[in-house]
């Protein structure tokens, strides 16, 4: 099945439903039982994994242009911190997954979502600082104004912070950080990178 | 004026101002022999430039030009929804038109363009997957910087060109056709000067793969077999219309292979 | 916005498939259509239409005015939509400003043809009193007083009402100098009738489904897939048209909801008009 090098744009009749099942950057219309394309980009067909009980391959517009990234549930972003509060942090999304948004969204870190355990105790300015690098998972699309994020992960936490002196700080546990130029420590959620 | 004044001096007007009222230049006859200004048939439409990518800062862009009529379109985001938004399940299409101040001969802005933004989201809304980007806005922002005529169905077609530049998941393309009555004729793609003359007018906004329709507006008294004669005319153009966009859609993308 | 549960939703389109809705009615009834005329006495002509629950009044005031130097035999009609937080909260805002400036240019397109003035229902060259110096500029104001779907076909009855409630005084033009601004005298006595035959009637069907239906109530709205709004004239000929909400249409479905609304809009116009000369008639026998 190498029926590869077809170049596609939106609307463009890919395959029948019969025949494929719809993937990425394309889309069934149940009215015409047809598969379109809703991107610009390469036909390509991936034929099913051999235990799926939907014998059909996959249709999908490979090679486009996507858009610029969108923060969804589950994905893992990389966020600077602007505020905290009594209950709350507010950071804006810098990365979604692996990509740099072209515009900040705006997130939120609430108090309970801080942390895995003891979650009614969470200090949140002893969690975070403003201008804290951190790496949350999209929880939910939240409400109108921010995304809602979540640290509550060993993975999950701050990943680059600067200390009142100015150094980088040296993360030296799970909740705290050391400035290397004055030794002074502070305390944030750290996460655990490189495990 | 002073020519049609002459020719006919027994009206059944009642007054000589109402029948002044139907000046026309000697072109716009009623019989099929006049040739339009630019030499095209009744039912032949500009020649068509189109190029994708022309803005860099924007996710999307594409530059229309039809005969004089010269259009810039950018597309943004998706991005972070205005505060004052209501949160929303799907994405949002904000769009806005906007003229220069020298696209027209007499400055400023004409009243009748005020409704193009509401007209274009109307137009392409139909054919956004808006699911696909939950919670955020696309914005379209369109620039005529030449009116030269049927500048509305050129914006629709240059906007769903850089909204499938931008990567914005699409149904399918839009693509927009007007005709002008004139007399006893249809005139398909007219000019500005066409559109001042026009009995009546008719635009029409598909997806031409799926032929379905997005937009559809008619001004003017029509009779249901004229109505049909447009349609069809419209529709036929909106397909090759289509087609000429997805080859320019595919052009980036095959140069480099050959 | 009208919430609806999933089971009363299903219950509309069931209806509408079933040809019976929800208020009884078949796919192609009206509710109960009123009118009243001369509701506001500081306006020329005024009416009141309401379309069920749904209630709008349009008011007419005409002024002397100078024509646009485009169009000197023509007078000038502007039309305005106004649709008041009172009739819906969700009119309050940006909300409210959209829907206004959809309505006024349906209406516009609808009632005042292209930018020429062909094909317009209301007879702009019968506004003008001296060509290039003086003619009639006609404010016709619509409002939204309480909102049950199906507003521009209400607007557009209700601007018809008022037109045909319309009464201009007769101007006596006194000055006859050629390039000097005329003297005119309004006379109080006399009033010339606005003739309102040639004013279409719009006629609005809304894609439930696979069906379209008339006149349709805002939770019935809230279900559609698209609208397509027809105006058509007495003489059956399509003065304007606009189409309503994103989803596609087939063009042969199209065709098929032209052909519908043309054969509606025959008995539209006709029930229209004989409300219009009860309500004129009721006028009348006030004392």
């Amino acid at each position: 099945m190498e029926v590869e090098k077809e170049l596609v744009t939106p609307g463009e009749v890919l395959g029948l439903g019969s025949d494929f099942k719809a993937g990425k950057g394309a889309y069934f219309s149940p009215d015409t039982k047809t598969i379109y394309a809703s991107l610009t980009g390469f036909r390509s067909i991936i034929p099913p994994p051999i235990d799926a009980t939907d014998q059909r391959p996959t249709v999908e517009v490979s090679g486009h242009k996507a858009h610029g990234a969108v923060p969804e549930p589950g994905s893992i972003v990389i966020a600077r911190v602007t505020k905290v509060m009594a209950r709350m942090a507010s950071a804006d999304i810098m990365c979604v997954g692996s990509k740099s948004v072209r515009e900040k969204f705006t997130g939120i870190i609430r108090q309970q979502d801080v942390r895995a355990t003891e979650i009614d105790k969470v200090e949140m300015h002893a969690s975070f600082r403003p201008g804290d690098i951190v790496r949350a998972l999209v929880l939910s699309l939240g409400d109108a104004r921010a995304y809602y994020l979540s640290t509550a992960k060993n993975e999950l936490g701050v990943v680059s912070a600067e200390s009142a002196a100015g150094g980088e700080m040296v993360p030296i546990s799970w909740t705290e950080m050391q400035c290397p130029l004055t030794g002074q420590v502070e305390q944030r959620k750290v996460a655990k990178v490189g495990a | 004026m002073a020519g049609k004044r002459g020719a006919t001096p027994a009206t059944y007007s009642p007054s000589l101002t109402t029948a002044k009222g139907k000046k026309k230049p000697p072109i716009f006859t009623d019989d099929a022999n006049w040739v339009r200004s630019d030499g095209r048939h009744f039912h032949q439409c500009r020649p068509a430039f189109l190029r994708i990518a022309t803005v860099n800062s924007a996710s999307g862009s594409a530059y229309a030009e039809f005969g004089n009529t010269k259009v810039i379109v950018s597309v943004f985001g998706p991005r972070e929804s205005k505060k004052a938004m209501m949160y929303s399940d799907v994405g949002r299409l904000n769009c806005n038109v906007s003229y220069t101040t020298f696209a027209t001969p007499s400055r400023g802005q004409g009243s009748d363009n005020k409704d193009f933004s509401s007209m274009l989201h109307k137009a392409l809304e139909g054919a956004i997957i808006l699911e696909s980007f939950p919670k955020t806005t696309v914005d379209v922002f369109a620039l005529v910087l030449e009116s030269g005529g049927s500048d509305l169905p050129v914006i629709i077609s240059c906007a769903s060109l850089a909204l499938a530049d931008a990567g914005i998941m699409l149904y399918d393309l839009v693509a927009a056709v007007s005709v002008s009555c004139l007399g006893k004729n249809l005139v398909i793609d007219p000019i500005s000067e066409e559109e001042v003359y026009q009995e009546g007018s008719f635009m029409i906004s598909c997806m031409p793969s799926r032929n379905e329709v997005t937009q559809l507006t008619v001004t003017g008294e029509w009779s249901t077999p004229k109505i049909s004669e447009a349609m069809d005319l419209c529709l036929d153009a909106c397909s090759k219309l289509g087609n000429i966009m997805r080859s320019c859609l595919k052009e980036p993308l095959s140069a480099p292979e050959e | 916005m009208v919430g609806l549960s999933v089971g009363e939703k299903h219950f509309i389109k069931g209806g509408i498939e079933q040809n019976l809705r929800t208020d009884g009615r078949k796919r192609y009834t009206y509710r109960p259509i009123y009118v009243e005329t001369a509701v506001i006495p500081q306006a020329n002509g005024s009416a009141r239409v309401k379309f069920g629950a749904t209630e709008v009044i349009a008011s007419v005031k005409a002024e002397l005015g100078k024509p646009s130097p485009s169009y000197p035999d023509k007078g000038k009609v502007l039309i305005h939509v106004d649709c008041s937080p009172t009739a819906e909260p969700a009119f309050e805002g940006r909300g409210g400003e959209e829907l206004s400036s959809e309505l006024s240019v349906a209406l516009q397109r609808c009632l005042l043809g292209g930018k020429s003035g062909a094909g317009a229902g209301i007879d702009l060259s019968s506004l003008s009193i001296v060509e290039g110096k003086i003619c009639w500029d006609l404010y016709i104001e619509g409002l939204v007083v309480s909102s049950d779907g199906n507003l521009l076909d209400a607007l557009a009855a209700a601007i018809k009402a008022s037109l045909s409630n319309t009464a201009l005084p007769k101007v006596q033009v006194s000055s006859a100098a050629s390039d000097e601004q005329p003297e005119v005298d309004l006379s109080d006595e006399e009033f010339l009738q606005f003739d309102t035959c040639g004013i279409p009637a719009i006629v609005t069907l809304t894609k439930v489904g696979k069906h379209y239906i008339l006149d349709a109530t805002s939770e019935e709205e809230s279900q559609m897939s698209s609208a397509v709004s027809v105006s058509v004239n007495r003489q059956g000929r399509i003065c304007g048209l606009t189409k309503r909400g994103g989803a596609g249409l087939n063009p042969s479905v199209i065709h098929d909801m032209i052909s519908v609304a043309k054969h509606l809009s025959e008995q539209v116009i006709n029930k229209l008009d004989s409300e219009i000369a009860a309500a004129e008639a009721r006028e009348e026998d006030v004392p």
